[in-house]
């Protein structure tokens, strides 16, 4: 094999590898999950207004894995804390509920809920 | 020969709500009709089934055995249907096969701007604007004059839109317009004594129940044309004021508003008019009809709503394009009410009838 070939083909494939290390870390930085209190951390949504073809919604329902809350209108917030049973990682949506059936699920951007810290105590300046 | 039905069912994809002794409920959009063929020989194969819902009555050819409630009834409503087979020898010697009646309706929009906040909004999030009751509309030729509307409770908004032709510069909206004794604020679309005129009128918090609409037009003068009048209410809204307007004349199609100050949440609601000679028809973009109005002395008119994004135009175009005009507001969302915990309805997977 001729060896400008054989540098053009290092080369490339040098280039290959520094293009899948920069889409790694693109895709690591998408990934970014939003950090909330848990004890008041809420979900919200926008209820769109009927139109020709969709009534309005009697209820929403918020899903977390397999945990469930449905939202009765005319309110479009929920506690996090209302939904999941600790803090964690999750991943969730929301879909609209009338009568007639529902429509596909929304999903909110994940997020880790987690407790705030303890404020310190005991607070004081010594003198060395 | 012998022709015969089996199983018939009314069938969903994605749902069906139903209880033993409540009417079948399903998505008018994706509710289909479905049934079974007995196992038939040359002899007595079906050549199509003929489906019955009141005055429409659809034919679906072999080997279908399904058809969308959609493509048999036009609109939401409560029906009982049924079939039979037929072929070149005629119809099935048995009565026809009835469908669970049913009611179909549409489903809800997807919530949108989903988001997880890290406190609770002060006074909850937002909910949309929303129309409550119909878009009702009437005439009146006069110069002045009143009629009695009858304001849903829970409305906090009256909007009213007229159109009509008089030359002479604001006419309508240099008028003046009351619900109860209360003043509405005008948005003009009749600064143009060259076309087609039109005007919307709007107040918050009106007085609901019966009231009197009543209205007084510059000069004396009655419309020279026109005098067709549609309202209607909404609620869950900002009623600190409107976010934006607009009203525009033009000679022909299309007829566009000016950009819309507008943002995710809001509700635009918009009145085309327009001269014409017969009953147009109006075809909207960026909004969805909401209702047509019958033409009325030379003027035609429609009501339009749309749930914008962000900035955004309005416009509609008549079936017989001439000179007209286009109104539109942009209605802020009201903050919405706090989470509650209910139970989840348990959805039905099919209901089958034989």
């Amino acid at each position: 094999m001729p060896s400008q070939i054989q540098n053009g083909r290092n080369i490339a494939v040098i280039i290959a590898v520094v293009l899948l290390l920069i889409g790694l870390g693109t895709s690591a930085s998408a990934q970014t999950v939003i950090a909330v209190p848990f004890d008041t951390a809420t979900f919200q949504w926008t209820v769109p207004a009927p139109d020709a073809t969709h009534s309005a919604a009697t209820s929403h329902l918020l899903t977390c894995g397999t945990a469930s809350l449905s939202v009765a209108m005319p309110s479009n917030t929920a506690l996090v804390k209302d939904v999941v049973v600790g803090p964690g990682t999750y991943t969730c949506t929301v879909k609209a509920v009338n009568a007639f059936g529902s429509t596909a699920e929304v999903a909110f951007p994940q997020f880790q809920a987690g407790y705030l810290p303890l404020a310190p105590t005991n607070t004081q300046i010594v003198v060395p | 020969m012998r022709l015969s039905l089996g199983l018939v069912l009314l069938t969903l994809m994605g749902g069906l709500n139903a209880s033993a002794h409540a009417q079948v409920l399903v998505s008018h959009l994706d509710a289909k009709f479905r049934w079974d063929v007995p196992a038939f020989t040359p002899e007595n194969a079906p050549d199509a089934h003929v489906l019955t819902c009141g005055g429409s009555v659809v034919t679906v050819p072999m080997p279908a055995t399904s058809i969308a409630v959609k493509d048999v009834v036009a609109a939401p409503g409560t029906y009982q249907c049924d079939l039979y087979a037929q072929n070149s020898a005629g119809r099935q010697a048995a009565p026809n096969v009835p469908f669970p009646s049913f009611q179909s309706g549409y489903v809800p929009g997807a919530p949108f701007m989903v988001q997880v906040l890290p406190d609770t909004p002060t006074g909850g999030g937002t909910v949309a604007p929303t129309r409550t009751g119909s878009v009702s509309s009437f005439t009146n030729a006069n110069n002045s004059g009143s009629t009695s509307i009858t304001i849903p409770a829970d409305a906090t908004m009256l909007i009213v839109g007229v159109t009509g032709y008089y030359p002479t510069t604001n006419y309508f909206s240099g008028g003046s317009m009351t619900i109860g004794g209360n003043a509405m604020t005008a948005v003009a679309a009749d600064g143009d004594t060259s076309a087609f005129m039109g005007a919307l009128f709007y107040v918050f918090n009106p007085p609901t129940g019966s009231q009197t609409l009543a209205w007084d037009w510059v000069g004396t003068s009655p419309p020279v044309d026109g005098g067709l009048f549609a309202w209607g209410a909404y609620k869950d809204l900002d009623t600190s004021g409107i976010r934006s307007s607009s009203g525009t004349q033009q000679a022909g199609n299309p007829h566009t508003t000016g950009t819309l100050t507008a943002q995710s949440g809001d509700l635009i609601v918009a009145f085309a008019e327009q001269f014409t000679v017969s009953d147009d028809t109006f075809t909207w973009t960026s909004a969805t009809r909401i209702s047509e109005f019958t033409a009325f002395d030379r003027g035609d008119a429609s009501w339009a709503e749309a749930s914008p994004t962000g900035n955004q135009t309005v416009s509609a175009s008549s079936s017989s394009s001439s000179d007209g005009g286009i109104v539109a507001i942009v209605l802020k969302p009201a903050a919405g009410g706090s989470a509650s915990l209910v139970v989840p309805r348990n959805p039905m997977a099919a209901l089958l009838v034989r």
